[in-house]
């Protein structure tokens, strides 16, 4: 029973490190990321590392340290884009964002995420609690008819009450109007 | 004028022209001088009645300087002492120190009751105005009783009932490097009996009181989404308002406290929805693709007012509670800017709002029928107006902007915009309801 659990989670290690490395390619070939080649180093280090807990570490933590690898492959592919004040169609950049992020879903199969809404503090709450849903629903739409499954995405929005960053300039609300994907743990 | 006439300010002015002259009264400029009034200590005969006395005193005066409608003289001018003048006072010696009013009263304890005679002096037209007998078990109920001794001089003055026995639901926010906690904190208007009615675990936002004080509605982070949920103060336990598959958020009570309106999504859109308390029935109000939320209801139950940005940019509207999504609703608002959170006067004369134009925020009032529309309130950031129960006084949510840093705090105004007025709360504030009279 063991020795099956652990052939599959190496298993899913390997299947996980073939949509890692096809994925930097593509970064490469779309010319958005210069350092690529360390990160594919980095990340060799990350599953080598995991190999040697595999044998002395339960089946629980180790979702957990795999969810850790994904959620650090998905901020590599972008794990957020931003919007316009009272806009919910997401600036341009995102599109690209939004591609790299359908391949990692469709490369990983086996994960769910959540798409978190959010908006700048310089909107009524109420509304900003619809508007967050909005971007929200309008990132998972464009995910959606990239191929990924509708079913695998959630999402919810924090309105004004979840600011990406407390200060008080355009800056800092541009950075808070934003739809962010989450891998659920 | 039509401004003056709606508000106990034509009382002012009213006694401003006859006392001292014309004068000039602009409400626009925010020039209203509080009327002068001289509060005498209470007479007492005990050592315990002496301690209620002062208790008593201290409340009422902090009431009536609170409601900006009226300025303490000091103690150290009155010419007369607070025997005498219970019976008869020297209306000269009053006029000299320029008190328009004076408020008298006796204390006294008997067979465990409490029984207080107050009186209201009209100074210049030398007269009575008020004499009332205010009788109470002698419990913990002395601010209670202090609150409505202040109603009955508020309301003698102004026409408009008091609102000193009230409380007041609010969040308070406590700020870290890079998290913000709110929770739900209920107080008397006066910020006193203060108490935190949720742990800060999870993020609770906008509470709504039920209109006759027993529960609250509001919404939790506490699910996996954002959920709205009921308080009920009696046994301060709560439970969710309904199993929703989207996210369900801005709750009000209808008036007659049978059901709630809320907005819920679906797809990215949010509509308007009824829900009856008894058999957890669901009626949909709005069925569009857009943001419809914000939603309450008049004071008679038949009509309801929310911001939609159908047009393009929120706008309110209105249309009839038990139309469903038959019938269209009609636009109330054309100016610039964006109008949001409407919520209905419980006198049913005049429609509250936050309005934003040009990144600067505003509270205002409208007509039902989109007329009269007018600024009261403006700030950095000021949102989320709610009523007083007499319809005459708004609280509402302003954050002030000090070297750069935002402190949000909690305000009340009269409907003129001239008596703006801070309430004392322990930390940060937003989000406040003002609620009905505590029950006694």
């Amino acid at each position: 029973m063991n020795n099956l659990l652990k052939l599959l989670l190496i298993f899913f290690l390997i299947f996980n490190f073939i949509g890692c490395t096809s994925q930097n390619e593509k970064v490469l070939v779309e010319g958005v990321s210069s350092n690529v080649s360390s990160t594919t180093e980095e990340s060799d280090k990350d599953i080598e590392e995991n190999d040697q807990n595999i044998s002395i570490e339960d089946d629980l933590s180790e979702t957990a340290k795999i969810n850790k690898i994904l959620n650090e492959k998905l901020i590599e592919v972008g794990d957020r884009v931003f919007f316009d004040y009272d806009k919910s169609n997401f600036k341009k950049e995102g599109i690209e964002t939004l591609k790299r992020q359908a391949r990692f879903l469709i490369a990983n199969q086996n994960i769910t995420v959540t798409i978190e809404g959010h908006c700048d503090a310089r909107g009524t709450r109420e509304y900003n609690l619809a508007l967050g849903e909005r971007r929200a629903f309008s990132v998972k739409s464009f995910l959606t008819s990239l191929g990924v499954e509708d079913s695998r995405i959630s999402i919810i929005s924090f309105g004004k009450e979840k600011l990406q960053s407390l200060e008080n300039n355009e800056k800092a609300w541009a950075q808070s109007r934003t739809a962010i994907t989450t891998i659920n743990p | 004028m039509i401004k003056l006439k709606l508000c106990s300010l034509l009382f002012i002015f009213f006694l401003k022209n006859l006392y001292s002259g014309p004068i000039e009264i602009d409400v626009t400029k925010g020039t209203i001088e509080p009327l002068p009034i001289a509060i005498t200590k209470f007479n007492y005969k005990s050592i315990k009645e002496k301690t209620i006395s002062n208790q008593i005193y201290e409340i009422v005066s902090n009431d009536l300087t609170n409601s900006g409608l009226f300025r303490k003289i000091s103690d150290n001018a009155f010419l007369q002492d607070e025997e005498e003048v219970f019976f008869q006072p020297s209306f000269r010696d009053w006029s000299l120190i320029d008190a328009n009013l004076i408020v008298s009263g006796r204390i006294k304890l008997y067979n465990d009751k409490l029984l207080i005679n107050i009186k209201l002096w009209d100074v210049y037209r030398e007269k009575l105005i008020l004499s009332k007998k205010v009788e109470v078990l002698n419990d913990n109920k002395l601010r209670v009783l202090a609150h409505i001794i202040s109603n009955l001089i508020y309301q003698r003055v102004t026409g408009e009932k008091g609102y000193f026995d009230t409380r007041v639901v609010y969040i308070a926010e406590e700020k870290t490097a890079n998290n913000i906690s709110k929770r739900i904190a209920i107080m008397d208007y006066d910020g006193n009996n203060h108490e935190y009615l949720t742990n800060g675990k999870n993020i609770a936002i906008t509470p709504r009181f039920s209109p006759n004080g027993k529960k609250i509605a509001y919404l939790s982070f506490s699910d996996k989404k954002p959920t709205v949920f009921l308080f009920d103060l009696d046994t301060k336990k709560e439970k969710v308002l309904g199993n929703f598959s989207g996210m369900s958020f801005a709750p009000r009570f209808s008036p007659d406290n049978k059901r709630i309106i809320f907005s819920l999504t679906k797809r990215g859109s949010s509509n308007i929805f009824i829900q009856t308390l008894s058999n957890n029935e669901t009626i949909q109000v709005t069925n569009n693709r857009h943001i419809n939320t914000s939603p309450s209801f008049s004071p008679d139950n038949k009509w309801i007012v929310f911001s939609s940005d159908r047009s393009g940019k929120q706008n309110l509207y209105i249309k009839k509670s038990n139309d469903g999504i038959s019938k269209k609703a009609k636009r109330i608002t054309f100016g610039e800017g964006s109008y949001a959170t409407p919520v209905w006067s419980p006198r049913g004369d005049y429609i509250a709002f936050t309005k934003t134009y040009k990144n600067e925020f505003f509270i205002g009032l409208i007509r039902k029928d989109g007329s009269g529309e007018r600024i009261i309130a403006t700030g950095y950031l000021t949102e989320s107006p709610s009523w007083s129960p007499n319809g005459r006084t708004l609280i509402f949510n302003k954050v002030n902007k000090s070297n750069n840093k935002l402190v949000s705090s909690i305000f009340t105004i009269d409907i003129t915009g001239n008596l703006e007025k801070k309430l004392n709360t322990p930390g940060e504030a937003s989000d406040p309801d003002w609620g009905p009279s505590i029950n006694y």
